[in-house]
């Protein structure tokens, strides 16, 4: 089913949707919740909770890119859980690694932390991205935005781990000096 | 909240089409692993033979590579057909405080300009991450910056064989609304430091005075009255990206072989497509994506440049692909 048709399912509070979304993307959503979430049963529950949002969001938002926006809910969803997670002491996946790589575009970690606006960071985010060259962006992103491992970054791209790592550290490096030049860590 | 992870939720942000983008290309890679990795080795073995991957291409064949990559699609004839007319080979080097810049390549039209340099560094200085040229400048007969509506770009910066390289571009559009230059007049272009990690480690300047063709196209105007369409406004809430629409009604819509004008009247003063759905659209159905690359504005009044992943030709061109579904046709 075409996404429009699966949009016009939600807008019609259809359940349907929810059926067609779990065809169409389930699998999608599944790989995100588990990058992020070392617990399989609670990828699984993410997902869930990722139609349930949807279902609750439309109709009001009519997003262009059913399987994006799905998947950002999906990522959303992840991450609150594996905060949740995290005070419990049983966070896992690969989101302590990434969390420390990001902080390297951090500079002054902490003491830092009152300067990033969300919404003025995610836009510099998004900016940023958009100057970067396709493979570059494609790794950044499934790194950062789908919390891929660099072993499955690299079979995808058909480099070596060691190369996946270096780009990304070049990258992280380009993302520093732009938030910088943005102004994020002159005393905003 | 630790700052790695408001850095991450940050990425939340990033364009719907980037982030399908990411997965549809991965797979793609993925299915096409094998075909790189023969591709990889056919590469190795002309390397092994002594040609580097650009090492014998002219200017022209250059750009058609790296635009024809920048855009993933391949270029049509006529994209092919201009850039042969527009780029030209330079080979013009400049050493100052022991790194040598070379403008290797040159393209441009009568407003916009690529430049295609390569950064040597002093003997056993290794380039590290990071080298930059920065305080690029076009200067007037007088040797006076000329102030322009559009700030200087880096588009990417890559090291190879020892070097670094960067494809760097401006608009040469001054704010008088002349072009800064027309066919047979010369250009000086400067820039003033090289920085590595943000930190200088060589003082300039660098100056080159180009002889550029100015690509032998003119601006096209696309509308012969105001249009009313939408503009999209991106927005993150509620654990998703929404996207929401708002009245904007274009006042110009000029094509230009490298990049859109637009201008526009809208209550919401900011930029018409956040970013990325306004596309060139060519008559063979090939979508050439743009990118914002600044503007100024006004009370409730906006202008607008988006840079195009590949040159265009406007007689190629079938229609310009706006928000919301919205579309403006060249006209006949």
């Amino acid at each position: 089913m075409e996404d429009e048709q699966i949009v016009d399912l939600y807008w019609a509070r259809d359940e349907r949707a929810v059926a067609e979304s779990q065809a169409k993307y389930g699998g999608w959503c599944l790989a995100v919740a588990r990058n992020i979430l070392s617990d399989g049963a609670d990828a699984e529950e993410c997902v869930n909770d990722t139609w349930l949002g949807a279902w609750n969001a439309m109709p009001e938002d009519r997003p262009a890119r059913l399987g994006a926006y799905l998947a950002a809910i999906t990522r959303r969803t992840a991450l609150n859980r594996w905060k949740a997670a995290r005070t419990q002491k049983r966070g896992g996946g690969e989101t302590p690694q990434v969390l420390e790589e990001l902080a390297e575009c951090v500079p002054g970690g902490e003491s830092a932390e009152a300067a990033l606006e969300a919404k003025e960071l995610g836009r510099a985010v998004a900016a940023f991205v958009r100057t970067l060259p396709g493979t570059e962006r494609r790794v950044f992103l499934c790194r950062y935005w789908y919390l891929d491992s660099v072993m499955d970054i690299a079979e995808t791209f058909g480099f070596s781990q060691s190369k996946v790592k270096s780009m990304l550290a070049r990258t992280r490096k380009k993302l520093l000096a732009y938030l910088r030049k943005e102004g994020f860590y002159d005393g905003r | 909240m630790m700052a790695g992870e408001k850095l991450l939720e940050a990425f939340a942000w990033v364009d719907p089409e980037m982030v399908e983008d990411a997965r549809t290309g991965a797979q793609t890679r993925r299915n096409t692993g094998r075909r790189a990795l023969m591709i990889a080795l056919a590469a190795a073995l002309v390397l092994a033979l002594g040609a580097t991957a650009y090492g014998y291409l002219s200017g022209a064949d250059w750009f058609k590579t790296w635009f024809s990559n920048r855009d993933r699609e391949p270029l049509t004839q006529g994209q092919e057909a201009y850039i042969e007319s527009a780029a030209v080979d330079v080979g013009q080097s400049v050493t100052a405080d022991g790194w040598t810049v070379t403008v290797e390549t040159a393209l441009a039209d009568q407003y916009d300009i690529y430049v295609k340099t390569r950064i040597d560094p002093p003997a056993g200085v290794t380039p590290e991450d990071n080298c930059k040229l920065e305080g690029a400048a076009i200067l007037d007969a007088d040797g006076q910056k000329i102030p322009f509506t559009q700030r200087s770009e880096s588009l990417t910066y890559y090291q190879e064989a020892g070097a670094w390289y960067c494809v760097w571009s401006q608009s040469v559009e001054s704010v008088s609304g002349e072009a800064a230059y027309l066919d047979g007049r010369p250009l000086t272009l400067a820039f003033e430091k090289i920085t590595v990690d943000g930190g200088m480690v060589a003082q300039g300047p660098w100056r080159f005075t180009l002889d550029l063709p100015a690509g032998g196209t003119q601006a096209v105007e696309l509308l012969s009255e105001p249009f009313p369409c939408k503009g999209r406004s991106l927005a993150y809430e509620g654990g998703g990206i929404t996207e929401s629409y708002y009245d904007v009604t274009l006042l110009s819509l000029e094509v230009r072989p490298l990049r859109l004008r637009v201008q526009y009247r809208s209550e919401k003063e900011k930029e018409l497509g956040d970013g990325l759905p306004i596309s060139v659209v060519l008559k063979d159905g090939t979508v050439v994506p743009t990118g914002f690359s600044g503007g100024s504005f006004g009370s409730h009044m906006a202008d607008c440049r988006y840079q195009l992943a590949a040159p265009v030709l406007p007689e190629e061109i079938a229609y310009i692909q706006l928000p919301a579904g919205y579309t403006v046709s060249m006209p006949e």
